[in-house]
């Protein structure tokens, strides 16, 4: 594996690396690299297929694929809603937001907007936050073509029964 | 002609070509056909000999216009573009700036071809057309495009292209962009694709026009000047370049670089993304009713939905949805294909087709089904699109954001971007020399970034309409109207937090010197009217503050002169005027956006200029730059401890987090508890008036959200129905052609709908 690939995950590139980086053309190895990279820093052994977020991963369990995070919740199908599976803190008021933004700089209108945090359910770590106008369904924001993905465009079994 | 040529025996109009060459792309997928690279393959050098003849001399022509042309947005600012295009319209190359325009000038062309300006007005050596009309491919008024045709023994062989954004549009405010007209009648001069010079000179009565139509017309008459300056020495380039390489060759050769940059732009996403669908909801809030003086179309609040979902297909072309968003109202924030095109495009160029071949090639590998009547797809012919940015912004952060979940997923981290809010300020009225004015302050186009995945958003960046913009210095603006800067900064823990954070807000203080009669309009894209302006990335948050300020009558002069302290921030002001050190007859320091009465020697203005949303959980910040941020002034420790969990000792700082994670814990509760609570207020529709009228306003259009929202929540009835908005049909343009959106088919894409399943 590529060591720069590792730096890159862990963000141990100086920024001189990362500018080169970006200059490059991009590899096509760099996916089966961060996903070793990846897959060294979590705990659980389950093969990722394809990380969702920093702490949020699509792996490979039994014939299935769910969605994991890297403290080991499993939060469901790969395709299904993952925010549903998590804790959630919903702010609906000034006050309520104030624990999270400095209240001298608050302006937000809190009857029109209302924060949604998720949280690992395992170790309390925020996985996302949604700004949406109250009652607004909670929707994903990634539903990945699997089956494209790794047999038309990696060249590869996938490894799963979607 | 040195090469030897070998001309073609059929002579077909414009509209054939065009014709012949949507035809062959229907049919076979390539440009122009072209499922061969002749010229390309027998030599390739050749062929990149070729292409770097035009670039550099699109380049270079580009920094030459900048000292003919008199506003500060294109002498200071960058805002302008040059390019040259095929004769059915199709753009070649493009010079570096507002990559906006790659397919607006596109459009314009094509509108000309389909309108037979061949036949009337005639299309002519040495004729020059123009035009800033959102039904002929436009943006908004003050995005001003100036066209030639290049002509080769009396056939059209290329178009130059050249597009400015003028500080002063004529419109009713003022400034070029206008925040509060309700229609197209109050946005000020229209060019629409008009012929506007011949033998290569304006003509005397369209500058006249200038003259009679604009506060200060010398900008846009200078700027045009430039532009023609440009497209006529590209035009000798060109001329020198087909001398060289030959016609024939220029001909092929700049099909297949378009048809390169199609193949290009597959690859890139192919190499770079993955396949699926992508979605994002932004909702810009937009507030009149408050205002002192507002025409009674526009005298509303409401809220725009624009539900956004971005397919990567298994062939890697990208395509965007907007079903489910709200509609087009009196306002000037509409969008129409042209300015979604542009929206599409400054994305696409920075993001995806940033080297190689920029072109129209990426262009045939993209799609945008804009429902018609919406508000990215307004289909009244008087809709306003002064500020059409104002949607486009927040939509394409998003899109930029959605692209930046598919680099994730790719291992791509060192390109993930966010973006930012602009923050406008417009000052109208009379100068420091007695003459009317009107311009938009144009150093928002410093915007701090969103967050990136690798690093923090850069502090005074540049926002997602201009890679190149910047500040400029105050100097400048201070020439250019009736202000002085007292101050200029940043706003410390104004930022979107995360484990990297967005770019730092700051903030500009002006005092009015020199004229006694000056008004100012402001607003921000998203996040003004205490909106939000989209969410940030894996856990970082959004950033909840962004405020204006004016304030007349004040006692500034008596300050000054005791040599007592003046403000040097809007923050600074306000905290002076609730104390009584700074006295003032009327002030307004919030969210909402102004229109300020008119203010005199000594009064102030000013403006937040908020950065963009933060990436990652805030409790995984480095510590190390919580530190520099605290060294920087650009945090607080209060806030580092609050927010970050930062307890100066990393032990300690390892400890706070874990107590901070185990309240978050606790205080959470599982989505489905929250949900089954949650359904009763979601069945009975309780929301503030603005959402349930937004939500019904969606409904009117089209089922997609309700069918969510009740899919969601398991509800059989959707309970908004009110749109709080008068109901009636308006005409849509008629009488000449005008770009329409694709239509999407319907049904059947499993995958779409599964964004909202429990």
């Amino acid at each position: 594996m590529s060591d720069v690939t590792r730096a890159l995950v862990r963000r141990e590139l100086a920024w001189k690396d990362l500018l080169q980086l970006m200059r490059e053309p991009k590899s096509s190895r760099r996916f089966d690299e961060m996903i070793a990279a990846v897959q060294e820093t979590v705990a659980w052994k389950e093969p990722i297929l394809l990380p969702l977020g920093e702490n949020l991963f699509i792996v490979v369990k039994g014939k299935k694929a769910i969605v994991k995070t890297r403290a080991g919740a499993e939060l469901g199908a790969w395709n299904g809603n993952w925010k549903m599976k998590c804790r959630v803190i919903v702010r609906r008021t000034a006050a309520q937001m104030a624990k999270v933004f400095p209240a001298a700089h608050l302006t937000i209108d809190p009857d029109l907007v209302e924060l949604r945090e998720f949280y690992c359910p395992k170790s309390g770590t925020l996985l996302d936050v949604d700004c949406v106008p109250p009652t607004y369904p909670v929707e994903v924001d990634f539903t990945p073509d699997l089956e494209a993905f790794y047999r038309d465009w990696l060249e590869r079994p996938l490894p799963v029964d979607l | 002609m040195n090469a030897p040529r070998k001309r073609e025996t059929v002579k077909r109009s414009l509209r054939e070509q065009l014709d012949r060459s949507e035809g062959l792309f229907a049919e076979t997928g390539h440009y122009q056909g072209l499922a061969e690279m002749p010229t390309h393959d027998a030599d390739p050098l050749k062929f990149e000999a070729f292409h770097s003849r035009l670039l550099s001399t699109i380049i270079s022509v580009r920094d030459t216009m900048k000292y003919i042309a008199s506003s500060p947005a294109i002498r200071d600012f960058e805002e302008f573009v040059i390019g040259l295009y095929t004769p059915e319209g199709d753009a070649i190359v493009l010079s570096t700036g507002i990559m906006v325009h790659v397919h607006t000038l596109s459009e314009f062309i094509k509108f000309m071809i389909r309108n037979d300006y061949e036949t009337d007005p005639r299309i002519r050596p040495g004729d020059i057309f123009e035009n800033n009309e959102v039904w002929a491919g436009g943006v908004h008024t003050p995005d001003v495009m100036t066209c030639i045709p290049v002509f080769d023994e009396g056939e059209i062989i290329a178009w130059i292209g050249s597009v400015s954004h003028e500080l002063e549009a004529g419109t009713y405010e003022g400034p070029g962009m206008s925040i509060f007209s309700p229609d197209r009648y109050g946005e000020g001069l229209h060019i629409s694709a008009e012929k506007v010079g011949e033998n290569d000179h304006f003509r005397k009565d369209y500058l006249l026009r200038l003259k009679m139509n604009l506060r200060n017309s010398s900008w846009w008459t200078l700027d045009d000047k430039a532009k023609l300056s440009g497209c006529l020495m590209v035009r000798e380039a060109v001329e020198k370049i087909i001398a060289t390489f030959g016609l024939d060759y220029y001909k092929g050769a700049v099909r297949e670089l378009i048809e390169e940059g199609r193949r290009n732009f597959l690859k890139r996403v192919k190499t770079t993304m993955v396949p699926g669908v992508y979605r994002a909801l932004t909702m810009p809030v937009h507030k009149r009713s408050h205002l002192r003086f507002s025409h009674p179309l526009a005298k509303n609040d409401f809220i725009d939905l624009v539900h956004t979902e971005l397919t990567v297909t298994r062939e890697a072309a990208i395509e965007l949805d907007y079903e489910g968003s709200t509609g087009w109202s009196f306002h000037p924030f509409n969008c129409a294909p042209g300015p979604m095109n542009g929206g599409f495009w400054i994305t696409l160029t920075q993001l995806l087709a940033y080297d190689g071949r920029v072109n129209d090639g990426a262009y045939l590998a993209v799609k945008q089904f804009m429902p018609e009547g919406s508000i990215v797809n307004a289909n009244y012919a008087g809709a306003a699109t002064s500020l059409a940015w104002w949607t486009l912004i927040p939509i394409f952060a998003s899109v930029w954001r959605m692209i930046g979940i598919s680099w994730f997923a790719r291992g791509f981290l060192e390109e993930i971007i966010l973006t930012t809010p602009s923050c406008l300020l417009g000052v109208t009225g009379f100068d420091q020399f007695g003459n009317p004015t009107g311009y938009n302050n144009f150093e928002l186009a410093a915007s701090s970034f969103g967050a990136r995945a690798v690093t923090d958003g850069l502090d005074c960046g540049s926002p997602i309409w201009n890679s190149e913009g910047m500040q400029g210095d105050a100097e400048v603006w201070e020439m250019t109207g009736p202000t002085v800067y007292l101050g200029r900064h940043f706003t410390p823990d104004h930022h979107g937090y995360g484990r990297f954070r967005g770019g730092s807000a700051w903030e500009s203080l002006w005092m009015v010197r020199g004229s006694r009669l000056v008004n100012v309009t402001m607003g921000a894209s998203g996040c003004q009217n205490g909106g939000v302006f989209h969410k940030g990335l894996f856990g970082g948050y959004p950033v909840l503050g962004w405020k204006c300020f004016w304030a007349t009558g004040t006692n500034l002069k008596q300050l000054i002169e005791k040599g007592k302290k003046v403000p040097k921030s809007i923050n600074e002001a306000e905290a002076m005027l609730k104390d009584g050190r700074l006295r003032a007859s009327d002030w307004y320091c919030g969210p909402l956006n102004q229109w300020s009465p008119n203010l005199g020697d000594y009064d102030l203005f000013g403006l937040v200029y908020q950065g963009g949303p933060g990436y990652g959980d805030p409790l995984e910040r480095e510590p190390t730059l919580i530190e520099k941020d605290l060294a920087n002034g650009l945090m607080t420790e209060d806030v580092a401890r609050k927010f970050y969990g930062w307890a100066k000792v990393p032990a300690k700082t390892a400890k706070l987090r874990d107590q901070m994670r185990q309240k978050r814990l606790r205080e959470s509760v599982p989505a489905e508890t929250w949900w089954r609570r949650e359904r009763l207020r979601a069945k009975r529709g309780k929301v503030a008036p603005l959402v349930a009228q937004a939500f019904a306003r969606s409904a009117q259009l089209s089922p997609k959200i309700e069918e969510m929202y009740r899919k969601f929540w398991k509800l059989d009835v959707f309970p908004y129905a009110d749109t709080g908005m008068v109901d009636f049909q308006v005409p849509a343009p008629s009488g000449f052609y005008y770009a329409k959106s694709a239509v999407k088919p319907r049904g059947g894409d499993a995958k779409a709908e599964g964004g909202t399943d429990r």
